[in-house]
């Protein structure tokens, strides 16, 4: 246990730089109810760099539309507003978290490739199973973890030392954390997003990944979603963290979170779902390519 | 020369539910040429011309006929390596042997059963044989760990029973291991150690006959893998109730990659290991 934790991971998250305003617009955009595209679009022309990632994102393989995207609101209107905010505050997020020369970081492409493939596992898991949860996966999969690499700009020894630990113990990277730090990365990372003021979804996502019955009744499904495919992430060899062991899907309390509000699931063949997720890998890789430019 | 019996239909039907009835292997029209192919040899060995000869022939055996066994011989696929497909290997390697360690540890050591259903010449047996080992170290001797591999085809078993294989065959083991558990024999053959040999016990066994197989009782881990290919939906639920019954509480079952119980067993729970799935009791 690591004496005064809590008050260095506070202070380090009060002087990170805050979220770009630009970013903080198309947050509270999000958490509107009804957005037109027309002012969406005027917020990101506004900024040059979102511009230029907007329609990067628009012409990226990942649509593979057949043609080239040249305006902004065509790209908002061809993509959605929300997956397209996602993306964008993803890449602000992403940004604030860029390291600075010369320091050692955990692997942060093993990091985000597991973000990466838990928002996109989430949604077609949504999909295939026509579950109810639609909107924001990609985001509050891309975020859920952010709270690790909180920790380890903090204090990049002891996080080496708890992914290490997951290694030789073969164990769970929260269980790891509990040993050396006795914090996890959940709470860390949902102070940070409260802090920057992200919506209410996501700082459960990040505070209740692993404690899903601990959710709101208003985000718990969100939740367990993000839950579930953060486990299949990891199953599927996109984990973070050394962590091998095997797991009764249908047995966890995100399974059945979501089989409470969606029955049908209880019916359908969750093994081959998981074996046909190989398909999944070109999209991860595509997505990657988006997020780290 | 052709390789293969052009099969008539009524040939094929005939043929098949014989197969079907005495094995519980069923051969669908996509696998009809596979068995036109290994039908040609046994109908020019027995001299029986055409299947319905040869189905008299058949017949007029009891059930451990040596042209029965022939026939189960020739149907039967016996692809397999030593450390075969890394992600089960894995998932087995780092979860399944060190939980049935513990779980079966008392006083310091203990007992394992672990029955490889179909298990060919018998790679599969002994690539567990060999993790126990890695996992127990020098404990290996305290524990009494029992690898029972059957199958329905003699000629695989007798190969299994000398321990002895290529080259080729161990070509997905490390060096290391196989310097470890192998004696190089001569060219390209090596024979496995004698305690490791020791730990294998082969025997003949027809999965869809409840009798045989009931006696493989307080199973640990039962490695059933690209076998209920073979078998239609009936004999699959038939076979795997079997199975249900043969492992302990808390025992694991694998089939092979790309299978699953879906449609024909509930009885399981799912496992999800890292690319690969298994069942539990």
């Amino acid at each position: 246990m690591i004496e005064n934790f809590k008050d260095r991971i506070l202070s380090l998250i009060e002087y990170l730089p805050p979220i770009p305003g630009v970013i903080n617009d198309l947050i509270k955009l999000l958490e509107s109810e009804n957005c037109d595209v027309r002012e969406i679009s005027r917020i990101i022309e506004q900024d040059p760099s979102l511009s230029v990632n907007v329609l990067r994102i628009a012409n990226s393989a990942f649509y593979g539309l057949p043609y080239k995207v040249s305006s902004i609101q065509y790209a908002v209107n061809l993509i959605g507003f929300r997956e397209l905010a996602s993306l964008c505050i993803f890449c602000g997020v992403g940004s604030a978290f860029n390291p600075p020369a010369g320091i050692d970081t955990i692997d942060l492409k093993m990091f985000w490739k597991h973000s990466i493939a838990t928002g996109i596992i989430a949604k077609i898991f949504c999909r295939e199973f026509d579950i109810g949860v639609r909107e924001n996966l990609y985001l509050a999969g891309l975020v859920h973890d952010i709270g690790k690499i909180v920790i380890d700009r903090s204090d990049h020894d002891i996080y080496s030392g708890v992914i290490r630990l997951t290694y030789d113990d073969n164990i769970s990277v929260t269980e790891a954390e509990d040993k050396i730090i006795g914090e996890s990365h959940s709470s860390i990372g949902s102070w940070l997003l409260e802090k920057w003021k992200l919506p209410r979804m996501f700082i459960e996502t990040a505070a209740y990944h692993h404690l899903v019955r601990d959710a709101s009744e208003e985000y718990r499904e969100l939740v367990a979603v993000i839950s579930l495919a953060d486990q299949i992430a990891r199953l599927k060899g996109f984990g973070f963290g050394g962590d091998m062991r095997g797991i009764i899907l249908t047995g966890t309390p995100a399974f059945e979170i979501v089989r409470d509000k969606n029955p049908h699931i209880g019916d359908l063949d969750m093994a081959r779902f998981v074996m046909d997720l190989d398909r999944a890998d070109n999209e991860i890789f595509e997505m990657e390519k988006i997020i780290n430019g | 020369m052709d390789r293969s019996y052009k099969l008539a239909d009524d040939e094929f039907n005939s043929l098949r539910e014989y197969i079907y009835k005495r094995s519980g292997i069923f051969f669908t029209e996509k696998n009809r040429f596979q068995l036109e192919i290994k039908i040609k040899e046994r109908l020019s060995d027995t001299g029986c011309g055409n299947i319905f000869n040869y189905i008299n022939y058949l017949g007029s055996f009891n059930n451990s006929s040596d042209e029965l066994n022939n026939l189960f011989n020739a149907i039967t696929v016996n692809e397999t390596s030593f450390f075969r497909d890394r992600k089960f290997i894995s998932a087995v390697e780092k979860n399944v042997i060190p939980e049935i360690i513990k779980t079966n540890k008392v006083l310091g050591f203990g007992q394992v059963r672990v029955w490889s259903a179909a298990s060919s010449s018998g790679e599969e047996a002994y690539t567990i044989a060999i993790m126990f080992a890695e996992h127990l170290k020098s404990e290996l001797s305290k524990w009494t760990v029992r690898i029972i591999a059957t199958d329905i085809n003699e000629d695989v078993l007798k190969s299994c029973r000398t321990g002895i294989y290529s080259g080729y065959s161990m070509r997905n083991m490390s060096p290391d291991i196989r310097q470890r558990y192998f004696r190089h024999i001569d060219s390209d053959r090596y024979e496995i150690r004698d305690d490791i040999k020791a730990m294998v016990i082969p025997e003949k066994c027809n999965l869809m006959d409840y009798e045989s197989c009931r006696k493989y009782k307080g199973i640990d881990l039962l490695l059933i893998r690209n076998v209920l290919i073979y078998f239609d939906a009936e004999s699959k639920q038939k076979v795997l109730k079997t199975c249900f019954e043969n492992l302990k509480a808390g025992g694991y079952m694998f089939l092979g990659h790309a299978e699953t119980l879906f449609g024909f067993n509930n009885d399981f729970k799912l496992v999800h290991f890292v690319n690969a799935i298994g069942y539990k009791k």
